[in-house]
């Protein structure tokens, strides 16, 4: 039972909608301000890149339903052929990132071919070896990428004096990346949305859902598997750039097993198929840890153990398996329930008439607003994949 | 001049025909296979001798009977409950701790301590099953494959805190002195190794056995075949899934311990024969208990082979080279070598 | 004289998550008989046989031998002598023929397994002929000999059909229903049966009842319903 019950396209829902976003934007332009200093700032820079990098992966996984662990590896490249760019040939951080996502969208083309034939779970294992493979090709090509000891662009992005900011003070310089990094961020978030929405959107959720059926309506499996794969690789790429924004300074094992299995993490703990679950997910991906690793105190026995990190996973371990009790919808789902205990947008398409709309709108049971619906699969006898 | 034509054109498409005779043969293939290996065993020998040769074959083959325990594992779980358990690595890594305390902490003898370990290892999978795993509905694999994330995240943290991350040796069933070791086609295959393919051998054997004679296996059988009817015949699945998760587990300590003692025990021991293990499952067949072992084989000999033999690859890229190879089998056979296809119906 | 039902069904409400497919249906199968449901598609048939067996959520009474089952768990219904063959056979197409047989008779703890798994292919030569291949590559008709065999393995006392027909080629169909009925006058084999093909059913059915939208249309003996011609009009579309 709602609080307040709007209907679609009115007056009211556009205030309601329009205050929602103001909210939001307020909240996150005034981050810096309130974290203050540039490793507050450069943490919630981290939880942008990361947004974005579960947002690519989204759309393989989550839209696309073809299971990937290899994400990891996409991001990885972004992150290389940026600061190869920018350290090595002077390239602009802007354009390096554009490169880094093409290079990436063929790879990830590459990627997707063998997916055509190999579904659910053997496709897990097979990005599973691209995540893997990633780190030791990195090593294996030190000259270029700087090895295991990592490669550093000296090149950094400093507030231009239009900003009013001050490029020698630290916590300035990583307030102005946070607000690039916004903007970078915005920009991706819009253009996946639109994909989205759009056919060939429509026609990957279908191919999600049922492949055999898709084809059979005409959906070219094969293109938009493939396409898919890359423009995920792409947009995680981009994230991998966003990385090098945040701090020029990279390693392989970033880029490993670990972060492939964080970015599914942080996935499905901010919700599957949902476009703003990629923030909760990233937000607990970078504070989780820390704040574990922080009050590491509260238990004596602990003290003095070595790898605080292990409390962080060990918590993490447990709270991933709680959070699929809970919360399988993810952290956007239970979000949703709750506004919805105090919104409800009744549907009011622009198809239907003025009356029937009343009518429906009284025996509708329309919780939240209307989204692409979080992933379940159907009990359908075919086991197997 | 038409004549010649005419001649190159019959000859053209039956050479055609034959090749897609050929490529239609799955025993071309293998064919295929046999004679490349032929060739480059040919070559190694030639290069760098018989010595080598065997010395890196027994590497190959032992380390291909550890991912091949591993692997069936993974297959024990993947066929009755169609999700892949990252956890396996983590819960194998858990039974050889046990293992250790029980062995070079209390003093049980070996092969004693490891059976023990196994039976722990089976009474945790059984209780992860009916704890974590049973209140999902079997069809819907995200949850239920997200558990598994989380229990491998948190088991390996929770051993990394309870033992810390120094390495430690694992003994042995098997005798290990500097002299146990025998001849054979002028390289020495240890009696410890040696040791590795029996028992894993042995496990196989038994394991068949098990699952084609019993009861039990029938029903674990027919669970993987397919939920619905075997409830309908009776069969309570819960119990039977349970008693997968069980048997996997104990499974996978085996594989552990074995494993340990050819390197150091410590949390993060299980990593990379983990992912070993799961791409040879996955090029056996992810529901094949024999192709588990047949892809624990390929990949290791692929891994030391490639990996010795040929320098542009030398030991950083064999993994890389054994996991393409996977995916090219995989391209061919989506489903694996031994993997059942499952044909759908529009 | 009334004897008692062997199934007995009363304001049966069965659905699917959210969706109500069944609003109430009463229905009585007596030991011995052969008893048919048939409808249009979508009249909840399958749903009724599911819900008998616990398969979906139900609300009202079940009652096998006068005890209740509404809230008992499929694998025990099982157990307790209801055999389902539910649409699309059900085989386990990884095992073989035999097992197929074997593991029919799970529940059973007696020691005339073989025995009766060497009757069965008396029935039907086909399966011996076949009994190490792989269930999975059996042709459709095989394969619904199998699944018959397969529930009567467990000595049943209830045996429910799913659609035995769906995707059979008539001749096939026309032998089945005839072994069914077989079964029925021989072994006193009590069936409850759904089915499209209203014809064949009467054949072997003594009573029939007709659903539509989740409840029973109509019931009644089935030489009764065969011969009237509005209602075979209007429910049975012939």
């Amino acid at each position: 039972m709602a609080l307040v019950t709007l209907t679609e396209r009115t007056v009211a829902h556009r205030v309601y909608q329009v205050a929602a976003w103001a909210l939001f934007t307020i909240v996150v332009l005034s981050i810096p301000s309130y974290a203050g200093l540039d490793a507050e700032i450069g943490r919630w820079s981290d939880v942008i890149c990361y947004a974005v990098a579960i947002l690519g992966l989204n759309l393989v996984t989550g839209y696309s339903g073809q299971i990937s662990l290899g994400h990891s590896a996409f991001v990885g490249i972004g992150a290389y052929v940026t600061i190869i760019l920018v350290g090595d040939h002077d390239w602009s951080y802007f354009t390096a990132i554009v490169a880094g996502a093409v290079i990436a969208f063929g790879v990830g083309l590459l990627i997707g071919l063998p997916a055509l034939r190999i579904r659910g779970l053997y496709l897990a294992v097979v990005t599973l070896s691209v995540a893997v493979v990633f780190p030791q090709l990195v090593q294996k090509f030190e000259s270029i990428t700087g090895g295991d000891n990592g490669k550093k662009a000296a090149a950094e992005l400093l507030p231009p004096s239009w900003t009013g900011l001050d490029s020698r003070n630290r916590n300035d310089i990583a307030a102005y990346k946070y607000y690039l990094l916004i903007g970078v961020a915005g920009i991706m978030f819009l253009l996946v949305r639109n994909l989205i929405r759009s056919r060939p959107g429509r026609a990957i959720v279908a191919i999600r859902d049922n492949q055999t059926s898709a084809a059979v309506s005409g959906v070219d499996l094969r293109l938009y598997k493939t396409l898919t794969f890359g423009v995920s690789a792409a947009v995680g790429a981009i994230a991998g750039g966003m990385f090098v924004m945040r701090e020029p300074f990279i390693a392989p094992s970033q880029f490993g097993l670990d972060l492939a299995i964080f970015l599914v993490v942080g996935l499905v703990l901010g919700g599957v198929a949902t476009l703003p679950g990629a923030i909760p997910g990233a937000i607990i991906l970078v504070f989780a840890r820390k704040l574990t690793t922080d009050h590491t105190d509260i238990i004596p026995w602990l003290d003095g153990r070595p790898g605080a990190g292990a409390i962080a996973d060990v918590l993490f371990g447990v709270g991933l398996i709680v959070f699929v009790f809970v919360l399988p919808g993810g952290v956007i789902d239970g979000f949703r329930r709750l506004r919805g205990l105090i919104v409800r947008v009744v549907p009011n398409p622009a198809w239907l008439p003025a009356a029937a709309a009343a009518a429906a709108a009284a025996s509708t049971q329309a919780v939240g607003s209307v989204e692409p619906v979080t992933v379940t699969s159907t009990t359908v006898p075919a086991e197997g994949t | 001049m038409p004549t010649n034509l005419s001649d190159e054109i019959s000859t053209t498409i039956s050479a055609s025909a034959v090749l897609k005779g050929l490529r239609k043969s799955k025993y071309t293939i293998w064919a295929l296979f046999g004679v490349v290996i032929a060739l480059f065993s040919l070559y190694a020998i030639v290069t760098d001798g018989f010595e080598l040769f065997f010395t890196r074959l027994y590497d190959g083959l032992t380390n291909g009977f550890i991912y091949s325990a591993m692997a069936i594992a993974l297959v024990l779980i993947y066929k009755a409950t169609g999700v892949i358990n990252f956890a396996q690595g983590s819960m194998a890594m858990l039974g050889t701790f046990v293992a250790y305390v029980l062995i070079v902490e209390q003093g049980v003898p070996t092969l004693l301590g490891i059976l023990i370990a196994m039976a722990l290892s089976a009474l945790f999978g059984a209780g992860i099953e009916r704890v974590l795993i049973r209140p999902f509905d079997p069809t819907n694999h995200l949850p239920i494959t997200i558990i598994t994330l989380g229990l491998f995240l948190g088991i390996n943290a929770f051993a990394g805190l309870i033992w810390l991350y120094d390495p430690r040796a694992f003994p042995t069933p098997f005798p290990s002195g500097a002299d146990d070791y025998f001849e054979l086609f002028g390289a020495r295959l240890r009696y410890d190794r040696l040791g590795i393919w029996i028992m894993v051998g042995l496990m196989f054997v038994l394991l068949t056995l098990l699952l084609r004679k019993t009861k039990a296996g029938l029903a674990f059988r027919s669970v993987s075949s397919s939920i619905e009817s075997s409830r309908l015949v009776g069969i309570n699945v819960g119990r039977t899934l349970q008693f997968g998760w069980a048997l996997a587990a104990a499974v996978g300590t085996l594989a552990g311990c074995l494993i340990a003692n050819t390197t150091l025990l410590e949390p993060n021991f299980m990593n990379r024969v983990l992912i070993f293990s799961f791409a040879a499952a996955t090029l056996g067949g992810l529901d094949s208990i024999g192709g588990a072992v047949v892809g624990g084989l390929i990949v290791a000999l692929v891994e030391t082979m490639a990996g010795g033999y040929i320098d542009v690859i030398g030991s950083e890229l064999a993994a890389t080279t054994a996991l393409a190879v996977i995916v090219v089998v995989l391209v061919v056979r989506p489903n694996g070598l031994y993997g059942s296809k499952r044909i759908e119906r529009v | 004289m009334t004897t008692a039902a062997l199934l007995r069904v009363a304001g049966l409400h069965a659905s699917y998550g959210p969706i109500q497919v069944l609003h109430g249906i009463d229905l009585e199968v007596h030991a011995g008989e052969v008893v048919v449901v048939l409808g249009a598609n979508g009249a909840g048939k399958t749903t009724t046989l599911r819900a008998v067996c616990h398969m979906v959520a139900t609300k009202g009474v079940v009652e096998l031998e006068g005890h209740s089952i509404a809230g008992t768990s499929t694998t025990d219904i099982a157990r307790l002598g209801v055999a389902h063959v539910p649409q699309g056979r059900g085989t386990f197409i990884d095992l073989s023929v035999e097992e197929n047989l074997i593991v029919g008779a799970f529940a059973r703890k007696d020691k005339d397994i073989q025995a009766d798994v060497a009757s069965w292919y008396e029935v039907f030569p086909r399966l011996a002929e076949r009994r190490l291949q792989q269930a999975g590559s059996l042709s459709g008709g095989e394969q619904q000999m199998l699944a018959v065999a397969r529930a009567m393995m467990s000595r049943p006392k209830l045996l429910l059909l799913d659609e035995p027909s769906l995707g059979l080629a008539p001749m096939i169909v026309a032998d089945l229903f005839e072994r069914l009925g077989r079964l029925n006058r021989e072994q006193g084999m009590t069936m409850l049966v759904v089915e499209q093909n209203a014809n064949l059913a009467f054949d072997i059915a003594s009573r029939a009842y007709v659903l539509e939208a989740g409840e029973v249309a109509l019931s009644g003996r089935s030489d009764e319903l065969r011969h009237d011609d509005a209602i075979r009009r209007a429910y049975l579309g012939y």
